[in-house]
């Protein structure tokens, strides 16, 4: 929906080529009607009392470039500048930039640079009867302030997360690293658009064939617009078709920053306050910054709860699925005789039971995320109380199938990254019906399955199931257990 | 060869699971009644010196499946006939394997089902499996090792825990003498699972270190016959030798026992994971094996048509095989061991090594 | 990706073919938790079986309907097999019988006496049920008057046979569990015979079989009543009391039970705590010889008479009484099972163990070499402790 066709057209014409003309008004002319007359460009021409002949023009687009630093710093040095004496048009080239009391001022003469600076939001100086273009840099785009995460909170540690603005990002990451190896590499990717992508990566930790592995990825994405971070993840992945999450998402710069620490490297995206980190494996997804900033043992119990809820968010309801219809020689005897109580009075099949209450709270569940702020309890209790409390009473589920969906849709918010969530909702859905069919043989066969497409995928040519396939045992106590920091502190040293 | 590479570890764990296959379920040689693990120590022995005996073969030829080395041998036309003889063998056995494992759904938890449906399931997984290639697959394998050995651990602790081992099912140690125990060995000993090992042969070429395919694989064995040793054991003791005689998948029977705390009960789910498991990745590799074969000798790359071929072969013979399970089982034990397994598993293999060295001995000069 | 599509619609095909073959409801299925076997007086069809089946409304807490409902139903079938009689059960029970859960089996006296052998090959076979069911004898009543009492105390009545069984072999010892499995070995084997607890009824009234049995505190119940030890496949004598202890002990089954032994002017009691028994069968002339040694670790409980407990000679005292009187319990039972010809211990087998030459010559001939058997006993006893006091207290 996003890339819009009709804008396919725009790549289509002739691009706009060539060098600055000498003559500033017929630049100014031709930007004018390359931007559309635009409303919102903003064009000062200031000329010399002294000569009619030298003017210059201050160009930039109104609201991407602040305000205060062009009068301050562009306008008013010019003005002050033409006042006090007569120069000829070399001397003026060489001083410009000196004039310009801004902190970056960079000198480029051909015409799709300078389109490009007016679009970023950096001023342009020109000159009558010089090709160059002075570019001062003002950009000031409009951002809003850094706050807490939304989606991933965490008790204890840092409490700032990304904004949309790139620069902000880099800088939330740079403060934590104070490190010359740290470099930052930017793209542009979106034919139309035009998006800035910072690749962000420390020198010397990160391996060098995965760094090329992302330029070359990043730089070979054909598209018109990069609104947010999932149009690179889905255009970099290795494997297309499944639903796990091959890149890492964050709005952490902490998380970033460790991340970038063990090797791996970031991809900043204007404009969206979620950064990917590549190359990802399936465990990565468990960990939450926190397990780093609370005591060793909760974490390690917290990182193999998480694991549990994984399993139990997308087993629960397929598994007494398949225990109640299939499998009743399984249920403890007790226990099978309180469920045949349960379910004496509901009409349904039992699956159709399972399934009516994870469609009802996958509703309420989207409902949470769609509706305005303001109804979000009243919904929340309607769903909750009314429609667990009530269905059971009218006879329309029974008491133990609330039990189960709610099990396993709770279980599935402990994990930290919201990809891996969408991942338990699709194969609970999946497995369900499977389990209606064949039982525990099902199950068990599309684990197998899963299994299977996990150890096929890989994350910018990383195995994405290690280590638990291929199998490495040591690795493996990483994933479920977080080691005190001495012992990693070595692991790093040694490396 | 293709470039994707399998490590030490990863056929460590496939040739395992392998040599469990049918035998940690069906508890084979169960005939010599006490002295089942007897049987099960001296295949384990004949499977190292069969074992050394491929390897010797695939040493000679490191980047050839055997159905490659077999043409290299034998020449194109007789070399071929038999390495199409192989592929038909593997299919053949995959469909045996496959077919067991039906069985023992069916007479554990889906008695109302039939046979095709539990068949098609598999078969599809399989193929999936087998689409994805060895790299995945043999991954795969590890992460089920860490499975069974986690289950089978927890269900002999279970065993033992709860005071269902019988030690004095053990004795008499060879009361009826060394006849049972060699009537066992020999043939169904030492070709299921030892002798079936030739199926990596099939596999070898894709181990990234070539060096280490022997030590590997000796371990593998060692390990694997242990293990089996120590489960036909504790099947025994828990048993008895006549209910371990009379039942047809004694770890289902022995499972069915336990009963702890009245909490622990009911496990045979265990053995419902661990079947599959089992089945899945004996199948597999001798599916894996007839793929590669035909991709070596019709000289092509295994195609998506070609593999649901094959996947509908083994599943249609699963089920055609055999009329009941009493007639499969019995073909098993009776016909297949001297008709198939003796000279495809021990027969051939000793006359290409017999080729070989004659060869080597005529012209030594051409070989070096 | 063609070929992942290609096998989702495969695998999605198949399943809708084959259908739920395998699926059944909680609400349609009638689970079978005990089962009564009885001899039929039509020799046509000579079993008579009840089944035991769970009525979920009559035992769920959150089921809304006024009348209180049992929590079990019986229905009663005959037929010429056990599992005839289990599909003729459909035309009786509404709902598909599910034998999974079968957690009880109660055997008619008058089958037992008759013939044991064939009643479990359903059973072994193992499609329709577990193998580790516990198994009773139905002592002077069918199998269909015991499991028809409505019990009290637990939910069920075969909850309730069977906890009480437990109950008895943990804290009294004269009969315990013994598993589907287990028999059948012992009906298999040539050196072991078959032994079974019994149930019976006390306090028999019409009104046990009635709701009204719940309304008194003095209900109609089961009870768990001596050992049935069989010959050959059929019962041939119950042994009742200390004898059927006695044989527990030779087994090592009992753990806990009380022993009373006589003194000067009362009774004292010692309870065991541990016992551990070894069988051991050994030739001598061409004779068995039938050897038991067993150690028991008791404690004093209680006494009437007045002795000085702190002096370690008196409990030694003591550990010898008991020992001759357990010598004496044991003999009794072994000598009984030797008339039976009924070698319920397995000394058959612990000699098929150890001596497996002699054993395949004479085992056709075991029955009768065991009843001729000299029987050497060795018992060990150790009192441990003596409760929490020292001296009876003395009225004075």
């Amino acid at each position: 929906m996003r890339i819009g066709r009709s804008l396919k057209r725009a790549k289509e014409k002739p691009t706009t080529d060539g060098t600055l003309l000498c003559e500033v008004s017929e630049n100014v002319k031709r930007l004018m009607k390359e931007l559309g007359h635009s409303s919102d460009l903003s064009v000062r021409m200031i000329e010399s009392p002294h000569q009619k002949s030298v003017k210059a023009a201050v160009i930039h687009l109104d609201g991407l470039a602040d305000g205060n630093i062009i009068n301050e710093n562009i306008v008013n040095p010019l003005i002050q500048w033409f006042k006090e004496n007569n120069q000829t048009l070399t001397e003026m080239e060489e001083r410009a930039s000196h004039i310009l009391t801004v902190s970056q001022v960079t000198v480029k003469e051909s015409w799709q640079e300078f389109l490009s600076a007016v679009l970023t939001g950096d001023t342009v100086v020109l000159l009558n009867g010089s090709t160059k273009a002075f570019i001062a840099s003002t950009k000031s785009q409009p951002s809003r302030a850094i706050t807490e995460p939304t989606s991933q909170t965490v008790i204890r540690g840092p409490k700032d997360s990304f904004t949309e603005n790139l620069r902000t990002n880099t800088s939330l990451i740079r403060a934590r690293i104070q490190n010359p190896d740290v470099r930052l590499e930017s793209l542009k990717v979106g034919s139309v658009t035009q998006t800035d992508i910072g690749i962000m990566y420390i020198q010397g930790i990160a391996d060098e064939s995965i760094v090329e592995e992302v330029k070359e990825r990043v730089k070979g994405i054909d598209i018109d617009g990069v609104l947010e971070s999932n149009y690179i993840e889905e255009l970099i992945r290795d494997d297309s078709a499944t639903i796990f999450p091959l890149l890492l998402n964050t709005e952490r710069p902490d998380a970033v920053v460790g991340n970038l620490l063990e090797g791996r490297v970031a991809i900043i995206i204007q404009g969206t306050p979620f950064v990917l980190i590549v190359p990802a494996i399936f465990s990565q997804f468990f960990q939450s910054p926190e397990d780093y900033y609370q005591n060793q043992y909760i974490s390690s119990f917290l990182r193999m709860l998480r694991f549990g809820a994984f399993f139990l968010s997308m087993y629960a309801s397929a598994v007494y699925l398949a225990l109640v219809t299939h499998h009743q020689g399984l249920i403890p005897t007790t226990l099978l005789v309180s469920l045949m109580g349960q379910r004496e009075n509901v009409p349904f099949p039992a699956v159709v039971e399972i399934l009516v209450m994870e469609m009802a709270f996958e509703i309420l569940r989207e409902a949470g995320i769609r509706m305005p702020r303001a109804i979000g309890p009243a919904v929340s209790i309607v769903g909750a109380l009314i429609l667990g409390q009530a269905a059971v009473e009218a006879g329309f589920v029974g008491a133990a199938v609330v039990i189960i969906v709610a099990i396993s849709a709770i279980s599935s918010f402990t994990l930290p990254n919201t990809s891996l969530v969408n991942v338990t909702r699709g194969i609970r859905f999946m497995l369900i019906f499977i389990s209606a069919f064949i039982g525990l043989y099902g199950i068990l066969l599309f684990t197998l399955c899963i299994w299977l497409h996990m150890s096929s995928l890989r994350s910018i040519g990383v195995p994405y199931f290690t280590p638990f396939a291929p199998f490495r045992l040591k690795e493996q106590r990483g994933v479920f257990f977080r080691f005190p920091l001495p012992s990693l502190l070595k692991k790093s040293s040694r490396k | 060869m293709p470039k994707i590479k399998i490590d030490g570890f990863q056929l460590f764990c496939m040739m395992v699971i392998f040599m469990f296959g049918s035998n940690l379920l069906l508890d084979i040689g169960k005939s010599a009644k006490q002295d089942v693990w007897i049987v099960n120590l001296l295949s384990t022995l004949i499977g190292c010196l069969l074992y050394f005996m491929y390897t010797s073969l695939f040493k000679k030829y490191p980047d050839l499946p055997m159905t490659g080395y077999l043409r290299k041998i034998w020449g194109k036309y007789i070399g071929g006939a038999f390495s199409f003889c192989y592929i038909i063998y593997f299919i053949y056995l995959a469909s045996r394997v496959l077919r067991d494992f039906e069985e023992l759904l069916i007479s554990s938890t889906y008695r109302r089902t039939s046979l095709i449906t539990l068949g098609i399931c598999m078969i599809l997984v399989l193929i999936y499996g087998v689409h994805l290639g060895v790299e995945a697959f043999a991954r795969v394998a590890c992460l089920c090792f860490a499975i069974i050995i986690i289950s089978l651990l927890i269900l002999n602790i279970m065993f033992v825990l709860g005071g269902y081992t019988r030690l004095e099912n053990l004795q008499p140690v060879l009361g009826n003498g060394w006849g049972l125990v060699w009537k066992e060995l020999i043939p169904t000993g030492i070709t299921v699972p030892f002798g079936e090992l030739i199926t990596f042969t099939m596999i070898l070429p894709y181990l990234n270190k070539k060096s280490s395919a022997v030590k590997v694989g000796l371990f593998a064995i060692i390990i694997g016959g242990v293990s089996l040793t120590l489960n036909s054991i504790l099947l025994l003791s828990v048993l008895g030798p006549e209910a371990v005689l009379r039942s047809n998948f004694p770890a289902l029977t022995a499972v069915s026992y336990i009963n702890i705390a009245d909490f622990f009960e009911r496990l045979d789910t265990f053995i419902l994971v661990l079947m599959i498991i089992l089945g899945f990745i004996k199948i597999s590799i001798f599916f894996f094996c007839a793929i590669i074969g035909a991709a070596d000798l019709f000289q092509m790359k295994p195609s998506p048509m070609f593999i649901y071929l094959v996947g509908g072969v083994i599943f249609i013979s699963s089920i055609m095989i055999a009329p009941s399970y009493q007639a499969h089982i019995n073909e098993g034990l009776k016909v297949v061991p001297y008709l198939l397994h003796l000279p495809f598993l021990i027969g051939i293999p000793i006359l290409l090594l017999l080729t070989v060295y004659i060869k080597q001995k005529l012209k030594p000069a051409a070989v070096s | 990706m063609k070929m992942n599509i290609s096998l989702v619609w495969m695998a999605a095909i198949c399943l809708l073919i084959s259908g739920c073959s395998n699926y059944r409801e909680l609400n349609e299925l009638g689970v079978i938790i005990a089962m009564g076997v009885d001899q039929n007086d039509d020799p046509k069809q000579p079993y008579q079986v009840t089944y035991q089946v769970i009525n979920p409304s009559g035992l769920s807490q959150t089921s809304t309907s006024g009348g209180q409902s049992l929590a079990v139903i019986n229905y009663t079938i005959t037929g010429k097999t056990i599992l005839e009689t289990l599909g003729k059960s459909a035309s009786v029970i509404p709902r598909e019988n599910n034998t999974t859960h079968l957690s009880l089996i109660i055997i008619g006296e008058k089958l037992a006496r008759n013939n044991l052998d064939l009643v479990f090959d359903g059973l072994d076979r193992g499609k329709y049920s577990r193998g580790s069911i516990p198994i009773f004898i139905a002592r002077g009543k069918t199998a269909k008057d015991v499991l028809g009492v409505i019990e009290p105390l637990e939910t069920t009545l075969g909850k309730n046979i069977i906890s009480t069984t437990q109950n008895n072999q943990k804290l009294y010892g004269s009969s315990s569990e013994v598993l589907a499995y287990e028999i059948i070995s012992s009906l298999l084997s040539e050196g072991k015979e078959a032994s079974l607890p019994g149930i019976s009824i006390s306090n028999d009234s019409q009104k046990g079989k009635q709701t009204e049995n719940l309304e008194t505190t003095n209900p109609t119940t089961i009870k768990v009543k001596g050992l049935a030890i069989f010959r050959k496949g059929k019962l041939v004598r119950w042994l009742d009391g200390e004898t059927a202890r006695a044989a527990q002990f030779v087994t090592s089954k009992v753990k806990n039970t009380p022993v009373v032994l006589p003194c000067e002017r009362g009774n004292v009691t010692i309870n065991t705590i541990g016992v551990k028994s070894k069988m051991l069968t050994a030739i001598h002339h061409e004779e068995p010889v039938i050897h038991t040694d067993i150690n028991v670790m008791g404690e004093l409980l209680e006494t009437s008479c007045e002795i000085n407990l702190s002096d370690p000679r008196v409990l030694k005292k003591f550990e010898k009484k008991m020992e001759n009187v357990l010598k004496k319990q044991i003999k009794r039972t072994i000598s009984i099972t030797q008339k039976e010809k009924s070698d319920i211990f397995g000394f058959g087998d612990a000699l098929s163990r150890t001596n497996p030459v002699y054993w395949r010559q004479n085992k056709k001939n075991w029955d009768n070499l065991y009843s001729d058997a000299q029987v050497s006993l060795k018992v060990h006893v150790d009192i441990i402790n003596s409760g929490l006091r020292m001296e009876p207290y003395e009225s004075k």
